[in-house]
C-alpha cells in the first residue's frame, strides 16, 4: 500500500514521554552502558525525516552530517522494515573502523499524533517532509501532514532558527504547505536564493526514492522552506 | 411511559439554580433548601433530520448547477436523475437531537449547550425569574453551528469568548455574546490535536499567562497559551490511555489539574512545574472500582481474553467538592461515588465510597449540597448534604430532596427510541489496536 491512514488506531509504540524514549536501541554506538543509564545515549536526535518512505533522503543525510542523530519515521509497517534492514546493511558494511550509519535510524510512528512523546521543546534542528501523501479529496485535507494546527506541534519540537523542508511534486499540496506555512506566526519562508545554497535543499531534490521517480517522469519538484521564527511574547 | 434520565446536570455556583437535561430538553430548577421548583424548560426544536437534509440540500445544488451546464452546453444526452432525499423508513430507529453537554460561563450568567444534530453551541443567558415570566429565564442569545461535532466546551477566563473543543481535534473560539453567526465552513481553529478532544478548560499559568488546557483520547493533555494558541507551552505525559476529564480545582488555586480516563489510575499534577516533573500522584482505583463492576463491563467478545472474564472501567467524571477539598470521581456505569482528598501541593489520596442506589450519570455540587443524576426510573436525581464533623466530613443522604426534578422528566415516545440517548458513551474512547 502506498498509504496509510494517519486518524486510525495502529498499534504503534511510542515512548510516554521523551524522558522514557528508548534510544540506545536505535543507536547503540552512542549508548556506554558503563556511564550511562538504560535506554539513554550521548547525544540527542536533531534531524527528523518525516514519512521517509525507503529511506533514500535519511541515509544520504546521515553521509552530509556524520555528527548528527537522524530518524526516520514512517508509519507503514513493512516499508519500515526494509528502511531497518538497509541502515542495518550499512552499518555492517562500513569499512573498519569507520562505523558509519551509526547516526541514521528509522522507526514505525505517527508523526502527526505522537511527535510530542519522542522530542522535548526546541530539541530538533530540521525537519524534512519529503513527497509527503497528497490526500487529494477536500475531506480528507485534515489527513495531511502540514496543516496550520499541526505547524504548532512542529515549532513545538523545532528549536529557534530551526527549518522545516518541504518538496512535493503536487502543485496543489505545494501550494497548501505554503500557505498554512507562511500563515502561522511562528514560521517564515527562506528564499530562492538561500534554496539554491543549501546542502539539504540539493540532496533532497534528488537523494530520495520519490524524487528519482519524478525526475524520471519528467515531473515538477516544487520547494518549499521555512525557519522557526522565536516565539512572540505571549 | 417511562422517562429519560438526566443526562447532564449542573448547579450554578450560589447554588440557587439546577440545569438539567434529558433527550432534548433543559430544565431550569429554583433551589431553595431540599426544594426544587420548576421555572423554565427549553425544548430543541430543530429537525431531526437536520443533517440528512442539509446534506441533501448540498447534493441537490450540485446536481442542478451540474443540469444547467449541460444545458447550456446543449447537451441533451439522459439527464441523472435527482438525488433522493435517505429519509429512514418505518422500520429505521427514530431519530431526534439530545444535548451532548451543558456548561456555565465562569460567572454564572451564561449557559452554553452542545447539540448533536447541528454540531452546534447555543448560547443562553440565565435571567433570573423575579425579572420576567418563565418564558425568559433562558434567552437565547445564539446558536453557533462547528464544522464537526462539539464534544466540550469551556469560556476563556475573562468569559468573552466560548472554546468549543470537537471530536476531530480542533478548537474554534467565538465570542459569547457576538450575535453574528460565523459560517462555520470557514471558521479558522484555534488549535488541533489530531486526535478527539475529550475535555478543555483555561488557566494561568506560573508567570501569570493565560493558557487553555486540552486532553484528547491518545492519552495527552496539551498546555497552550491564549489567545496566542499557536504557542503550545508543553505536555503533561503520565497517562496511558484515553483521558476523558480533567479539572481544575479552586481550591488549589489553578496550580493543580487532576485527571482520569481509561487507565485503572488517576493522576494529580502540579501542571506549571518544570517539564517532566509535573506528575504528582499517580493513585491507583482498581481495588476501589473493582468490585462494582459486572457483566456491563465486559469487553467485546473480539478482545476478550480465554476466561472471557475481562472486564474495563474509566472516569467518566470529576466533580470538585470545594467545601472539603474533595474530588468525586464517578466511573462508567458503576453505583458508587469515590472520593478523593485533594491537598494544596497536589497530594492526592483515596476518602471514602459513597454507595448508590443505580449507575451515576453525571454529578454537581455547590456549596454542601451533592446531586447525582442515576440510571433510576423511580429516583433520577439523589442529594447529599456534605457536613464537617470534627476534622471530617460527612456524605449524607437527603431523602427526597428536590422532588421537582424527579416529577418533571421527559417521557420516552416509544420504546426503542430509548437507545438513541446515550447515557454511557466514554468507555467507547478506548482504542482497540489491531495492527
Amino acid at each position: 500500500r502506498a498509504h496509510s491512514n494517519p486518524f486510525s488506531d495502529h498499534s504503534l509504540e511510542y515512548p510516554m514521554s521523551p524522558n522514557q524514549m528508548d534510544w540506545a536501541k536505535l543507536y547503540p554506538y552512542y549508548h556506554d552502558e558503563k556511564v550511562m543509564a538504560p535506554g539513554k545515549i550521548s547525544r540527542e536526535v536533531q534531524i527528523t525525516d518525516i514519512g521517509c518512505g525507503f529511506g533514500g533522503l535519511t541515509v544520504a543525510l546521515a553521509a552530509e552530517f556524520s555528527d548528527t542523530l537522524i530518524l526516520g519515521m514512517e508509519i507503514r509497517v513493512q516499508v519500515t522494515q526494509y528502511v531497518e534492514d538497509r541502515l542495518l546493511a550499512l552499518r555492517e558494511n562500513s569499512p573498519p573502523g569507520q562505523n558509519v550509519y551509526q547516526n541514521a535510524a528509522v522507526i514505525r510512528g505517527n508523526a502527526m499524533k505522537f511527535l510530542p512523546n519522542f522530542f522535548h521543546k526546541g530539541q530538533l534542528s530540521k525537519m524534512f517532509f519529503c513527497f509527503p501523501d497528497p490526500h487529494f479529496k477536500q475531506r480528507k485535507h485534515k489527513a495531511r501532514i502540514v496543516t496550520t494546527t499541526l505547524l504548532s506541534e512542529y515549532a513545538y519540537v523545532l528549536k529557534e532558527g530551526g527549518i522545516i523542508y518541504t518538496i512535493t511534486d503536487v502543485l496543489d499540496l505545494h501550494e497548501w504547505m505554503v500557505h498554512h506555512l507562511d500563515g502561522h506566526p511562528l514560521f517564515q519562508r527562506l528564499d530562492k536564493q538561500w534554496e539554491d545554497s543549501d546542502d539539504c535543499v540539493r540532496i533532497m531534490t534528488n537523494a530520495t526514492e520519490e524524487s528519482k521517480k519524478v525526475s524520471r517522469n519528467n515531473g515538477s519538484k516544487y520547494i518549499a522552506c521555512y525557519k522557526r521564527l522565536p516565539d512572540p511574547e505571549i | 411511559m417511562p422517562h429519560y434520565p438526566y443526562q447532564h446536570i449542573l448547579l450554578n455556583k450560589r447554588g440557587d439554580t439546577l440545569f438539567a437535561s434529558a433527550a432534548n430538553s433543559v430544565f431550569v430548577f429554583s433551589i431553595s433548601g431540599t426544594e426544587a421548583t420548576l421555572i423554565s424548560k427549553w425544548t430543541d426544536q430543530i429537525d431531526p433530520y437536520y443533517g440528512i437534509r442539509k446534506h441533501h440540500k448540498d447534493l441537490m445544488e450540485k446536481y442542478e448547477r451540474e443540469q444547467r451546464e449541460l444545458d447550456e452546453a446543449g447537451n441533451n444526452e439522459k439527464k441523472q436523475k435527482a438525488p433522493k432525499m435517505p429519509i429512514p423508513g418505518p422500520g429505521a430507529p427514530p431519530t431526534f437531537t439530545y444535548i451532548r453537554g451543558m456548561h456555565l460561563t465562569r460567572d454564572d450568567t451564561h449557559l452554553i449547550i452542545l447539540t448533536d444534530n447541528d454540531k452546534a453551541a447555543v448560547v443562553f443567558k440565565v435571567n433570573p425569574l423575579e425579572t420576567g415570566s418563565p418564558s425568559s429565564v433562558l434567552r437565547l442569545v445564539k446558536r453557533q453551528p462547528f464544522p464537526k461535532r462539539p464534544s466540550a466546551v469551556t469560556t476563556s477566563l475573562d468569559d468573552k469568548n466560548i472554546l468549543v473543543a470537537d471530536k476531530f481535534g480542533d478548537v474554534y473560539s467565538v465570542g459569547l455574546l457576538d450575535t453574528e453567526i460565523q459560517d462555520e465552513e470557514k471558521m479558522q481553529p484555534l488549535l488541533g490535536h489530531v486526535s478527539m478532544l475529550t475535555c478543555i478548560d483555561s488557566s494561568v499559568d506560573e508567570n501569570g499567562k493565560e493558557c487553555v488546557l486540552t486532553s484528547d483520547r491518545d492519552e495527552h493533555i496539551r498546555v497552550s497559551y491564549y489567545p496566542k494558541s499557536y504557542v503550545i507551552k508543553k505536555w503533561l505525559f503520565g497517562h496511558k490511555e484515553f483521558v476523558s476529564k480533567f479539572v481544575l480545582p479552586s481550591w488549589s488555586k489553578g496550580k493543580v489539574l487532576v485527571s482520569g480516563g481509561g487507565d485503572n489510575f488517576i493522576c494529580s499534577w502540579l501542571w506549571q512545574a518544570k517539564e517532566g516533573g509535573e506528575l504528582v500522584s499517580q493513585v491507583s482505583v482498581d481495588e476501589l472500582v473493582k468490585n462494582y463492576l459486572g457483566d456491563k463491563h465486559l469487553v467485546p467478545e473480539k478482545f476478550q481474553n480465554e476466561n472471557h472474564d475481562f472486564k474495563e472501567y474509566c472516569v467518566s467524571d470529576i466533580i470538585p467538592v470545594d467545601s472539603c477539598h474533595k474530588l468525586a470521581f464517578i466511573f462508567e456505569r458503576v453505583n458508587a461515588l469515590f472520593l478523593f482528598d485533594l491537598k494544596d501541593d497536589g497530594t492526592l489520596s483515596y476518602d471514602k465510597t459513597v454507595d448508590t442506589d443505580a449507575d451515576i450519570i453525571s454529578g454537581t455540587v455547590s456549596g454542601d449540597i451533592l446531586i447525582l443524576s442515576v440510571e433510576s426510573e423511580e429516583r433520577p436525581i439523589v442529594a447529599y448534604k456534605i457536613e464537617k464533623k470534627g476534622d471530617t466530613y460527612d456524605i449524607r443522604q437527603i431523602a427526597g430532596a428536590f422532588q421537582a426534578v424527579s416529577e418533571n422528566r421527559v417521557e420516552v415516545q416509544s420504546d426503542d427510541s430509548k437507545q438513541n440517548v446515550p447515557l454511557f458513551t466514554v468507555g467507547g474512547l478506548r482504542k482497540r489496536r489491531e495492527h
